[in-house]
Order: C-alpha cells, then structure tokens, then sequence
C-alpha cells in the first residue's frame, strides 16, 4: 500500500523552469512512485485526484497556490519528498545559468580569508566546544566574529570579548541568532528596509520584532547589531553593547538607537545607560521587565515592549518626540478588542487556560510580562508560556522557528486539553526561518473547536515568506491576528480576564 | 514623485498598446517577482515587465539592459503607482517611460489562400522540429489531455465555435507551469487562428466568465488577451515564419518560441502548429467543396 503527501504553498508563483527541475529531482529520489509540483486550478486538482495524489490538505487549495503532492513507498519517504520540495522551493534558484559567480567551499578561516580578499567577518556555527579557538583565530585576522553557536563557556565569552574591545572589533554572540550589518542579514533575520534607526540587542526574536515593526511603520535599520544573550551578565560587563553604542554614535546614518535586552546586572546598567547618554543621538533602552524610572533618569527613553521601542524610535529618527509608553496592560485597538470580547463569549464553561507556544525567547519573555500586568502575578501563574526554542527543548532537534513539529505536537496537546482556552502563538518569518511557518500550525489548529487561537506575524512582505501570505493562511484557519506580540498578548490577558479560573496553582512542571 | 527617490531607475524601451492603462495615482500591486520577470496587478488587468531580450508581451513593458529583478529588491506586494512619465516600483525602482517605443502586439491577418500554401510546405520542418524540442509539451504526461487537443482540432477543422469553447474548457489551468500548459496550448491556437482569420477565432472569449477561479492570475491575464489575437514577439515571429513565402528559418523560428520557459515555449509552439493544422485543413476542404461545386 502506497502512502500520500502533500504541501500547498498559498500564493506561490515560481517559473516553470524551477518547477520542473523541482518535480524532476522529487521523483528521482528512491520511494518515490509520483510526484507533481502544478498549480491548483480545478482542472490540475482533477488530474490529481484522479491520480490518487490529491491528499486532503490541498482539496481547498485555489488556483494561484502551489501544490505539491507526492506518492511514495511508504509515510516516511512521501513526508521526506514533500519536505525536499519544500526546502528546494525556499531557496533563491537562478535559473539562469552563467549567472551567478561560484565559489568554491573553503576548509578554514585563513583559506576563506585568502580566497576572498578583503573579507572583515567571519559567521562561526561550528559545535561549542571548538567554537572558542575558530573565533579566536578570526579576531587576530582582524575580523570581526558572529558567533551563532551555543554551549560557548562564559570564561571564554568573557575573554573573546576583551580581545575584541582591544582590537576594535564585535563578538556577536555566543548564541547570537541575528544581526543585520550594511544590510546584510545574518542568522535568523527579516527583510526590512534599511533606514536611521541602529539596533543593539542582547534578544534575538526581540531584534527581530524590533526591526519589522520600524519597517512597518515606514522607518528602516542602519545596522542591528546582536551581542548575545549573556553580554550584559556580570562577568561580561555589556562589552560588546558597549562596543556596539560607540559604533551606531559614529554612524552617520544612524539618528537614534534601540537598546534591547533583559535587565542588565545593575552595574552594567549603569555603564550601558552612561555610554547611551554619551552617544549624542536620542537612545531608546527596551530592558524587558526592567526599571523605566532608572532608564528614563539616565537620560534614555524607556520602553516597556517591542513595539513600544519600536515607534518610540521611529518617531525620534523623524525628529519627533515620541508619545508616552502606553505600559504592559495598554488597551486594545477598539476592532481587537470586539474580536477578543466575542471569542471569548464564545468559550464553553471549564475553558480557563491560556496556553502560549512559543518560538522566540524574547517573545515568549514578552507575553509572559504582559499577561502578569494584565492579570496580577498570582492569576498570571495559572497560565503557562513556553519557550520552546530553550535548550531544554532543542537537544537533538532543530529550533522551532526552522522545524515546527514539536509546537505542533503541543498545540494538539493544547487542542485536546478540555482546559485550553486560548492558544498563543508568535510566528517568526525571515531568513533561517521555516519556509512556511504558519502551514503547520495552522494545521495543529484545526478541528479546535471553541478554543481561541491567537497569533502575531514578526516579518515584512519582503521576507522569503511573506508575511501577506502567512497572515492570510493563518486567518483562513480563524486565528485572531494581532498586529505585533504585545498587542497578541494582550488580546490573551482580556480573554484570560474574562475567565474564570477553576484553579490558581501553577501548572504542573513540563518534561520538554 | 520623483524618479531620484527609489535606488533603481530603469528606462521602458517598448510599451505594449494592450497594456492595462494604469492612470495616475492609482494604486496597483506588484503580484509575482522572477529574476526575468515582474507581474503588477491593476484595477485594469495584469502589466508584466521584462527585459528587451524577452521580447515584446501583449500586456507588458520591456526596459533596456538586463536587470535582475529580485537583486533590486523587488518583491510581491509592493506598490506599484504611475506618476507623469515615471512609474514607481515599492521604494526600489523607478521605471522612465518617457521614450518607450509603442509595440502592437495583434497578430497581423495573413492572406489565408497563399498562407496556407507556405503552412503546407513548411509543416514538416516544423513538426520534425517541434518532436525534437529536449522537452515535451507539458500536456504529454496528462491522462486524456490529447483526446481533448483532438476534439478541438477537429471542433476548428468543422468551424464549430460551440464545440471548440467545450474542448477548450477542459484545457484551461490544466497542466504544469505558472502558465498551465493548456493554457499556453490555447493562446497558441488563438494567435494562429487570428492570423488566418478563422471563424472560430475568438472562441477562448467564451471561456473567460470565470477564468480567475479556474487558472492562475497570470495565465488568466494572459488568455484575455489570447482571446483578442494578441500574442508575443516570439509567437508572431514563428507565424511570420511559418506563413511566410519565404522557405527559411522555419526551424529556427520554433526552437526560438520552444526556448520560452521550461514547457511555456514548446506548449504555445503546439498550440500554434495545431492550431494551423486545423484550420488549414479545413481551408482546404472549404478550396476543395467550392471548386467541386464550381465543376459541378
């Protein structure tokens, strides 16, 4: 008995060349008995089914989706299939050949820095434990380091980052996920419009966020520059924040900088804010959970979410005086809040729970601090927010912003709970990212009955994804989008404060 | 709006006259972006942009050089506004109009008598090598798809529009590509039955009630204009060529038309050979009726 599968892709227009050579290199692979990648018109979708290849998922698909469906010897093989064609279909082919330059894979850092000539920064994902001495020897090349790898000790953050400040250079990271230097992305990044606005962030899905609300609000980046989430620790003082404020005052296409992190160490924060005071450009300081009122004496502005940062700095690049921080538990946007009002209504008794499933830290981080504002710390702790991008969760398997079958194992989990009122969700697009973030989840969430599922898109429509596209797959499944995480939160605490707990102990501990 | 504010400025060499008019201020859409290629959705209908070497497109602009569209930054969603004689691509690319060449893109009427003189003496060089082309014509490989191309030849051989538009039904969205092979097949048809003025020229018209629920937007745009005899330069050259007095160049002709996408090419040169087929034959039963009756 074969086995199906299938993947459509909404509002997915590639040329016909790439489709064939994708089709073509499916149905070489070894299981595979069929394989089609057409368009899903009515008359493609009768050929399929009469193939026996048009699985359930791509029955409503329209004729500006892309289908692509496989018959292979079992499960396995037809999953494996779909997902290569869905990786091949994600990255940039030319299909004009002669038109791009080869390069050839170098073997190490003085190779690649002999073939390219001129090169000033190297991207270091080797394991952590040999991570140390590659970026060691990138610095003495003089370049500068993006350290995306994790399990880096401390002792040696601590002591690549001194190395750096000697030699006027940036260590980002360790476990750096994403920077944007001369517009260029690196790690898990959107594609946002470059601009006057510089970023320095310690929280990578924070950067992120930071960085496609300013797009969307019409503003762009200069530089945002990661320094990895224990830069602002003790021990490492905020060396690389510290490095990276200098750089942003220097930059003349920089007008005001974005600072974003946990809560520093208080003494770090003292150096971080009297650096920001020095930088002679308005400073917006977005230490999550932090103090605004130290913030605010310092002389930066203090912003209490993403989006707070975010159109604070918008507004002081355009030479404006931002309005004031409408805090963690601001109103709803009068549509959001009806649309969260008749959700809610519509929730069966003994539904008290609401169930955040992240993939971003920083978010995660976020919605946590919203709903504790929202609904007092005490009935906060009945709901639960994960962050499954911790390491706890990510031993052996990818991130969850690059494979989403663990989220959606819990968000069937979430489904099945008689418990589970709301679903949370954030849904990062960008480069790194899965090439269809919100297919699957929109997938977990079907058939959820009266269960309120609740999301916000970080990226732009210029991200590889789209966010259009993704937005409209989500709504089309019913979620309730929210224009950035706050507002998402947000939209979980008014529900959550409709709700009348059954029980106010903290949920029970969870084995990743 | 000024030219100098997106990055790119790129000047329009030739303007399609059926290209949707877009009046100033009007907002439209940028719908699909390919290295080679950019579809902006209008109130009007679809407007494609493409390099000259793409050569003339019913519905589309052609800029000189040979820009990348997705390096520029290009991306679906963007807007795309006209302003003057400039036309605004998101905050990318400026395209100058000022200086476009207009370009007709109706597909010229032939004398039928002596243009089915040359089609009977160039369709073996054309059909030797169309069966040649390294790719077949993406309907190949679909079940019952040449019954269908049957039907319809025979439909234009008899002069039945009703039964070309039942055959022509069931090719539209069918098959590969962003442009679904039937689709391409159709277009052809419809370009080389304009250029012989056939009855039944015109026939896709009657499939268009619906079109955007049953083929991609692109190929939808596309067939409007299949359906009023407009085709691309490619198209046209291959029937200059195959109509022509002239015995050469025939082969070229179609491999040029074949080289057009991966199946886009070889699927309109099918529609245009089978649409020639049909319609000469039938040509030739009307010569051989009439002079039957003159004897007679």
């Amino acid at each position: 008995m074969g086995a199906f599968a299938a993947r459509v892709f909404p509002n997915s227009y590639r040329d016909s060349v790439e489709l064939m050579q994708i089709a073509a290199e499916i149905e070489g692979l070894e299981g595979v008995t069929r394989a089609g990648l057409v368009m899903a018109t009515p008359a493609n979708r009768d050929v399929l089914a009469a193939a026996g290849l048009l699985v359930e998922v791509a029955t409503g698909a329209g004729p500006n989706d892309l289908v692509v469906a496989v018959a292979a010897e079992d499960d396995a093989v037809a999953t494996l299939a779909v997902e290569r064609a869905a990786a091949a279909l994600a990255g940039d082919r030319d299909n004009e050949p002669g038109g791009s330059a080869v390069v050839s894979a170098a073997r190490t850092i003085a190779e690649a820095v002999t073939e390219l000539g001129g090169a000033n920064l190297a991207l270091i994902s080797t394991p952590g434990p040999y991570a140390t001495a590659e970026a060691l020897k990138a610095l003495k090349r003089g370049l500068h380091v993006f350290l995306f790898s994790d399990n880096v000790p401390i002792e040696d953050e601590v002591e690549l980052k001194a190395l750096a400040r000697h030699k006027g250079l940036l260590v980002m990271g360790p476990d750096c996920g994403t920077a944007m230097l001369d517009g260029i992305p690196l790690g898990f990044a959107n594609a946002v419009r470059r601009g006057a606005i510089g970023l320095v962030a310690a929280s990578g899905t924070g950067l992120q966020e930071v960085s496609c609300l300013v797009h969307r609000a019409g503003a762009g980046i200069s530089q945002a520059i990661g320094v990895g989430g224990r830069d602002l620790d003790e021990r490492v003082g905020g060396a690389m924040m510290l490095e990276a404020i200098g750089r942003l005052a220097a930059d003349e296409a920089t007008q005001a900088i974005v600072l974003i992190s946990k809560p520093p160490a208080p003494a770090v924060a003292d150096r971080v804010l009297q650096a920001a005071a020095g930088a002679g450009k308005p400073v917006v300081a977005n230490f999550l959970g932090g103090d605004p009122v130290r913030i605010a004496a310092a002389g930066a502005v203090p912003a209490v979410t993403f989006e707070a940062a975010a159109a604070a700095a918008v507004a002081l690049a355009a030479g404006r005086s931002p309005a004031p921080d409408p805090g963690l538990a601001a109103g709803l946007e009068p549509a959001l809040a009806t649309q969260a009002d008749a959700a809610a209504a519509r929730l069966g008794p003994g539904r008290t729970r609401v169930r955040g499933l992240y993939s971003g830290g920083s978010l995660a981080g976020e919605a946590k601090l919203i709903l504790a504002a929202a609904l007092g710390k005490e009935r906060a702790a009945a709901h639960e927010v994960l962050d499954l991008g911790d390491d706890a969760y990510t031993v052996g398997r990818p991130h969850p912003m690059i494979d989403a079958r663990l989220r959606t194992e819990l968000i069937r989990e979430a489904v099945a709970d008689p418990a589970t009122a709301v679903v949370l969700l954030d849904v990062v697009l960008g480069h790194g990212a899965s090439p269809d973030p919100a297919g699957p989840l929109a997938d977990a969430l079907a058939d959820r009955g009266d269960i309120v599922a609740v999301a916000s898109v970080c990226g732009t429509d210029d991200d590889p994804q789209g966010r259009a596209g993704e937005e409209a797959l989500l709504a089309r499944a019913g979620v309730l989008l929210a224009p950035s995480n706050a507002q998402a939160a947000r939209v979980a605490a008014r529900i959550a404060a409709r709700l009348t707990p059954t029980t106010t102990a903290t949920p029970a501990a969870r084995t990743p | 709006m000024r030219a100098s504010h997106a990055p790119f400025t790129l000047d329009v060499t030739r303007l399609s006259v059926a290209t949707p008019y877009l009046p100033p201020g009007v907002g439209a859409r940028i719908d699909s972006v390919f290295r080679a290629a950019v579809n902006a959705a209008t109130p009007a209908g679809l407007i494609a942009l493409a390099p000259e070497r793409a050569g003339g497109l019913p519905n589309g602009l052609l800029v000189a050089g040979a820009p990348d569209f997705r390096d520029l930054g290009l991306r679906p969603g963007m807007t795309v506004i006209r302003a003057g004689d400039m036309l605004r691509l998101g905050d990318r690319v400026a395209l100058r109009l000022e200086g476009a060449v207009a370009w007709d893109p109706r597909v010229p009427a032939v004398d039928t008598a002596r243009a089915a003189g040359s089609w009977a003496r160039h369709a073996p060089i054309a059909r030797r090598t169309a069966r040649a082309w390294p790719v077949a014509h993406g309907l190949a490989r679909v079940p019952g798809a040449s019954a269908v191309m049957g039907a319809l030849a025979r439909a234009i051989g008899a002069s039945d529009r009703r039964a070309a538009t039942a055959a022509g039904r069931r090719l539209v969205g069918l098959g590969p590509g962003l442009t679904p092979s039937g689709d391409d097949v159709l277009a052809g048809i419809e370009a080389a039955l304009h250029a012989l003025g056939h009855p039944v020229a015109g026939f896709v018209e009657d499939l268009l009630d619906g079109i955007e629920g049953r083929t991609t937007a692109v190929s939808a745009a596309l067939l409007r204009h299949a359906a009023r005899g407009e085709a691309s330069e490619r198209v046209h050259e291959l029937l200059g060529a195959l109509l022509d007095a002239d015995d050469v160049g025939v082969g070229t002709a179609v491999e040029r038309a074949a080289a057009w996408g991966a199946c886009s090419g070889i699927d309109g040169v099918t529609g245009v050979l089978l649409g020639l087929d049909a319609a000469c034959v039938a040509h030739a039963e009307r010569g051989r009726a009439s002079s039957s009756g003159a004897a007679a």
